[in-house]
């Protein structure tokens, strides 16, 4: 039944923007085009974005920077706290560029994207996403990868090559089954799409410790000791397309932002309040409207990029134990984060809010019904992670807890250019 | 596409038709007029008065659009030495130079011979407020 709608050879690509935060931030300051680079998470908690250089100095993903601050130290690494501001906006570029390569799109994060390029009339796929690449680093400064394969999980792979590769692409399509099935037992079985880390241990258990491994596995062997969506990766591997494309302007957002620089400054908790009341209720009205349930919330306060001597910029992201909609129980999260990020005697430019992790209320609803049947609750967890990290692989929790109290120590490395905003836009020198 | 269409605003009534009605138009939308790529354009703020005699003062907001070609007289934002800079451009047998006026003096900077200059994105317009 699976596999009876998936009949005809799909082309897929996936556009990922290389070290995305980094690259942001390199856009306008040359200065740190050819250095290691690091970008901070909320509250200059971990390290989220890295440059190829720090990679190779050994600096990891998601590791705490006090950690890493000798390496720092050590090899000059540039450090900025993130900027979801200008990441945002570029972000928002990249994805347009897209719309003139592919009718079908999916937004599958800030930095990634699939396009289905299986009805569009091209020539030759090789030269298409080299031109795509072109373009887009063109218009927006930002380097990107693209993989093509016939399925999504496929063009996972090809894209892990084509960012191990000089002109940053890899086409799938036109290499033959041996050469693919080599691919594969080169990659392990861990960083195949759609494997986490509690199904990559018992895969190796059962000693499936490649992505060919994992291809060549029986169906009935997967569908016993799985679920659903292990046996969708094997038949993805095997080349047969299964994961839905949400596609173009019908996909539905995964994030929701709303707000606003003040009009004049504003000082009291309860001006705030007010601000960030009424951005709440905006966004929860307008994920409603979408059918969408919230995972996470994020709120901040900053004052003006400006106030050279003073400028402040406090964040707060709480995780919701469960999904929802109900504009009172957000309100009251971002109420009570508010209270504990602010600091009195500021003068304060902008307040926003942020929903992030935005789930299909349908899709969510089914997920719950689905845990009621299953035997272990091992695959409660399964659910979670995986969406995690199908929504929120780039807004780590970064454990803000530890943070609080502490936070006024905070030093903040950012950037604080923002394209989208006439105030805080990024300067050039005539001299 | 715009989602509002001009109204015929003129109700019948008693005394004189305003005379604007007969030419409702939609009002001028800059972002439309000025910028033609909104993906490859950023609005990026001028210090300093060096391009003062080419009309670029401090404050002003560039224009900048990346997807447009370098032409000679373009005054383009590059990548110079590290750092952002706004200068002219001129062609010159196939090659483009950056004109810069250091010491007084026109002096021709080769882009392509200097490895550590590169374009950046072509000025469209230049805001300046008066």
């Amino acid at each position: 039944m699976l596999y009876t709608k998936c009949n005809k050879k799909k082309i897929i690509a996936l556009v990922d923007c290389n070290s995305f935060y980094v690259s942001c931030e390199r856009l306008f300051n040359p200065k740190i085009k050819n250095v290691p680079v690091v970008v901070l998470s909320n509250n200059d908690g971990c390290v989220i974005s890295r440059s190829t250089e720090a990679k190779q100095i050994g600096i990891k993903m998601g590791e705490p920077y006090f950690k890493v601050k000798h390496l720092v130290k050590k090899n000059n690494i540039a450090v900025f706290s993130s900027n979801y501001a200008l990441y945002g906006d570029l972000s928002r570029r990249v994805m347009n560029i897209l719309k003139k390569f592919s009718s079908c799109i999916e937004y599958y994060s800030i930095d990634e994207a699939f396009l289905d390029l299986t009805d569009m009339i091209i020539e030759n796929i090789n030269d298409y996403i080299v031109e795509m690449k072109k373009i887009i680093y063109q218009y927006t400064g930002i380097p990107v990868s693209i993989g093509v394969a016939s399925t999504k999980t496929l063009a996972k792979v090809a894209n892990f090559l084509a960012k191990k590769k000089d002109n940053g692409v890899e086409n799938l399509t036109i290499r033959s089954s041996n050469e693919i099935n080599s691919i594969l037992q080169k990659i392990d079985v861990r960083d195949i799409w759609g494997v986490g880390s509690q199904l990559s241990k018992l895969y190796k258990k059962n000693n499936i410790n490649n992505g060919y491994e994992l291809k060549i596995k029986n169906t009935a062997w997967i569908r016993k000791n799985t679920n659903i969506i292990g046996l969708k990766t094997v038949a993805e591997l095997n080349g047969i397309s299964c994961i839905d494309f949400n596609d173009g302007e019908n996909a539905p957002r995964k994030s929701c932002c709303v707000s606003r620089s003040f009009g004049k400054k504003v000082e009291t908790l309860q001006e705030l309040e007010q601000s960030i009341t009424s951005h709440c209720l905006n966004a929860a009205e307008k994920i409603r409207q979408d059918q969408q349930l919230v995972k996470s919330v994020v709120i901040f306060i900053k004052t003006s990029p400006f106030d050279q001597s003073n400028f402040i910029s406090l964040s707060k992201k709480v995780d919701l134990p469960i999904a929802t909609d109900d504009s009172f129980v957000l309100l009251d999260i971002c109420l009570k984060a508010l209270s504990e990020i602010f600091i009195k005697g500021q003068k304060y430019q902008k307040a926003g809010v942020f929903f992030l992790g935005l789930q299909n209320k349908e899709n969510y609803q089914a997920n719950l019904f689905s845990i009621k049947d299953s035997e272990k609750s091992g695959k409660l967890m399964k659910i979670l992670d995986d969406a995690n990290l199908k929504f929120g692989r780039n807004f780590m929790s970064v454990g803000d807890v530890g943070f609080r109290g502490s936070w006024k120590m905070r030093r903040d490395y950012s950037s604080r250019i923002d394209t989208s905003d006439f105030e805080c836009l990024p300067t050039v020198n005539s001299g | 596409m715009k989602d509002t269409l001009p109204l015929i605003l003129q109700k019948v009534s008693a005394g004189f038709p305003s005379p604007a009605t007969d030419y409702i138009e939609e009002p001028i939308n800059l972002n439309d007029e000025l910028i033609k790529n909104p993906s490859s354009t950023f609005l990026i703020r001028v210090q300093g008065n060096s391009m003062i005699e080419h009309k670029i003062t401090e404050g002003d907001v560039l224009i900048v659009d990346r997807s447009l070609k370098l032409k000679s007289n373009s005054i383009a934002v590059l990548n110079f030495e590290g750092e952002l800079v706004v200068k002219k451009i001129i062609q010159r047998n196939n090659k483009y130079f950056i004109c810069s006026t250091k010491n007084n003096s026109l002096d021709y900077l080769e882009i392509e011979s200097c490895l550590d200059t590169q374009l950046w994105g072509v000025v469209s317009y230049v805001i300046h407020k008066v």
